[in-house]
């Protein structure tokens, strides 16, 4: 399934230069990576669960002259490549962290780039953080929740086990339809369908199968512990009201956060840059100008 | 908005972040309270926590992304606090600069409740399909069974013949073909016992009615007739195989042609029962039809002669001659014996120089004793051989069957007045005498090796 950690063919494997070349193009073409504009500076967008890149449609515009706007699915999302989903890579958190910095690599970037969120992303960014200090500059991240299970009695993370059991059945409910669409490409056959075109109408998930290990990745992490690890100065844009992540999550993460600003959005839900673009935009620029 | 109340789902209006901005009555029915405590509040507050959470991941993302979104599963929470399965639609609404968000929700517990019906009998297809898939495998496994039958029947070396219940022929294998030269085209359809015809078609007939009747098999030898007009020995094994009705019975018969066994073991037996040198009837083959008339005398009252007939002289043509001579001796003998008794009378060697003759319907003493008088007559012609001539004479016992001997007794009764005979004089006959008997076998039987002539 994992294409990617599959032998290439031995032709290749004399010319360095080319085989560097075709491992970029593998995981370009695998996530999906598309870059806008030329600034020096480098915006990376990372979409959260359920999400696809085309979620920040509204707010790349607004920074196309200044900055280097790059965009990806993770594996199993949006136009990333089915063939390369790993269910095993993709059980945990760290798994789409590595999808982030393998984005990363394969567009050289090393250094100066900071990395807008959303969501189950947020965890995702903080431990490419972790793992990469020297990556980032700075992190927006949009509605974080480290941890989405109550953990009485000092965290309320907002949901219950069985909640996130009935999240997973309601997926199954909606994703029925197109199970049938799943066989080819999860077995890997050449010229199989390819899921996400046929879905883009309906969920800006790829499929039923790998939205679910998704969402069970999302849902039953908890990265609590990894917040004090993080040394990446970090604006937390927290909805007002956010079924997913209160404000008191938000208020968490400030506290166990070094360097953190957290700012509320006078926003109901948990897609600002969806439902109230302008205020995500303002605030991402009042931030990376005050730097 | 009151337009909304005649629709028949219930309703809901938001703003793009949620805000339920009206609701219709349906709505209100369903989840129960005032308008009041919905409107200005959230959309959240209707779904369930699960629901909650799919609104915010996949259903908000899409419909700010698209505009609507349709036929979603989502579970609304009526006033009981109870689930309801919904199907949502949401369609964004523009108008005078005002945005708005319209869902109508569908009640699908009938639907829900189908849905799980058809999920079960999409198992129980499932289930039927594997137990068809099991039950072609059977049936796969059955034909090949089949077509290693009929392989088998085809190319077995065995005839094999097979009946229906009633006897009449279905079908029959090339081997069957080869040993009785019936072809199946010629056949099939007939009556299996109209195949042979003569006095064994009853023991078959027989043997297949009883395997029918009794359910059982059937094993035996019939001697049967080809259409070349041989006449072969077969051994036949007959099988009933029940069907799963009675017009479904089948006898099958196997047939194996045992002729030539049947020829080797005639010939041990005749190696068994006879002299090798005179091809005569042996001594134990001479009692076992000593036996048999005396049995028959007993039912039915005759008179039965047993000649005891011992050489005079032979041991001096053995030593004078050779023993091929000898044997040549003995041969003559043979053959001059057989041609003074009728044809149901018995000649046999009894070893050495020792024949004797069994008489039945044997007739007065007086006509027995002009038997012996014509033996020792024709015995004391001269004998030729390559470059000799010789000339042997003969005594002879005589023994007459009396109400209750047995033939051991009758034989032993020749042998000793063979003895007396030969006492007297060369070339004489004697008829035994009962009472004489038990004295001379007080003196001599112990001494079975008796006097050479």
């Amino acid at each position: 399934m994992h294409l990617n950690g599959a032998p290439r063919a031995r032709g290749q494997a004399t010319i360095e230069p080319r085989e560097i070349d075709t491992g970029r193009m593998n995981i370009l073409s695998r996530n999906n990576v598309s870059v806008i504009g030329d600034g020096p500076a480098v915006l990376l967008y990372a979409h959260g669960f359920g999400c696809n890149k085309s979620m920040w449609n509204q707010i790349t515009p607004a920074f196309a002259a200044t900055h280097r706007q790059v965009l990806f699915d993770y594996v199993g999302s949006g136009g990333s490549d089915p063939a390369a989903f790993d269910a095993q890579r993709y059980s945990s958190l760290s798994g789409y962290a590595q999808d982030l910095l393998e984005v990363c690599d394969a567009l050289d970037l090393h250094s100066g780039v900071t990395l807008v969120a959303h969501s189950v992303s947020c965890s995702i960014g903080l431990l490419a953080a972790i793992q990469r200090p020297a990556l980032f500059d700075k992190l927006v991240l949009v509605g974080p929740n480290p941890c989405f299970l109550n953990a009485p009695p000092d965290y309320q993370g907002g949901f219950e086990r069985e909640d996130l059991e009935g999240l997973l059945n309601l997926m199954d409910q909606n994703y029925m339809g197109w199970a049938s669409y799943l066989a080819p490409v999860v077995a890997g056959e050449d010229g199989g369908p390819r899921v996400s075109g046929d879905l883009s109408d309906s969920f800006c998930s790829t499929d039923p199968v790998m939205a679910r290990v998704f969402a069970q990745a999302t849902f039953f992490s908890d990265n609590r512990n990894d917040l004090p690890l993080v040394r990446t100065p970090a604006l937390i844009l927290q909805h007002r009201h956010d079924t997913l992540a209160p404000l008191s999550v938000g208020t968490y993460m400030h506290m166990h956060l070094a360097g953190s600003t957290l700012q509320v959005l006078d926003v109901k839900g948990h897609c600002a840059h969806l439902s109230n673009p302008q205020r995500v935009i303002d605030a991402m620029r009042a931030y990376l100008q005050a730097a | 908005m009151a337009r909304l109340n005649h629709l028949p789902c219930p309703v809901v209006v938001t703003s793009r972040d949620g805000h339920t901005l009206a609701l219709n009555t349906r709505m209100l029915e369903l989840a129960g309270g005032k308008k009041t405590r919905w409107i200005g509040g959230e959309l959240d507050a209707l779904l369930p926590p699960s629901g909650r959470i799919f609104l915010q991941t996949h259903v908000w993302p899409t419909l700010l992304r698209d505009g609507k979104v349709s036929e979603l599963r989502l579970q609304l929470l009526n006033a009981n606090g109870d689930q309801v399965p919904v199907f949502a639609n949401c369609q964004r609404v523009e108008a005078d600069n005002e945005e708005s968000f319209y869902w109508a929700f569908f009640v699908s517990s009938d639907r829900v409740r189908f849905e799980a019906e058809l999920l079960e009998a999409k198992k129980r297809a499932e289930r039927s399909a594997l137990e068809l898939t099991e039950s072609l495998r059977r049936q796969r496994e059955a034909d090949a069974a089949l077509r290693l039958s009929a392989t088998v029947f085809e190319s077995a070396l065995d005839a094999i013949m097979v009946t229906d219940g009633n006897s009449n022929i279905l079908s029959v294998n090339p081997a069957f073909t080869r040993l009785t030269g019936h072809t199946a085209a010629a056949i099939v359809g007939r009556p299996a016992h109209s195949l042979w015809s003569g006095h064994y078609d009853t023991t078959f007939s027989l043997a297949m009615s009883s395997a029918l009747s009794t359910r059982h098999g059937w094993e035996g030898e019939i001697w049967i007739d080809t259409t070349a007009g041989a006449h072969i020995l077969t051994q036949q094994a007959i099988s009933f195989v029940a069907g799963e009705e009675p017009a479904g019975d089948r006898l099958v018969i196997v047939l194996r042609d045992i002729t030539e066994r049947q020829q080797r073991t005639e010939r041990l037996r005749q190696q068994a029962l006879h002299d090798s040198l005179t091809s005569l009837p042996n001594r134990r083959l001479l009692l076992e039809r000593l036996q048999q008339l005396l049995a028959m005398a007993r039912r039915d009252p005759r008179r039965i002669a047993l000649l005891f007939l011992d050489l005079d002289g032979f041991k001096a043509v053995n030593d004078s001659l050779g023993h091929d001579a000898g044997d040549l001796v003995l041969q003559e003998v043979a053959a001059r014996l057989e041609m003074l008794v009728r044809p149901g009378d018995t000649v046999a060697r009894l070893g050495g120089d020792e024949f004797v003759l069994l008489l039945d319907h044997a007739g007065d003493p007086d006509d027995v004793a002009g038997v012996a008088q014509r033996i020792i007559d024709a015995i004391s012609l001269p004998i030729n051989g390559p470059g000799w001539t010789t000339q042997i004479g003969s005594s002879i016992g005589i023994a007459l069957n009396t109400a209750d001997v047995d033939a051991q007794t009758l034989l032993k009764q020749a042998d000793t007045a063979m003895y007396h005979a030969k006492m007297h004089a060369k070339n004489t006959y004697d008829f035994a005498d009962p009472k004489r008997q038990s004295r001379v076998a007080a003196d001599h039987l112990p001494n079975s090796g008796r006097a050479q002539a």
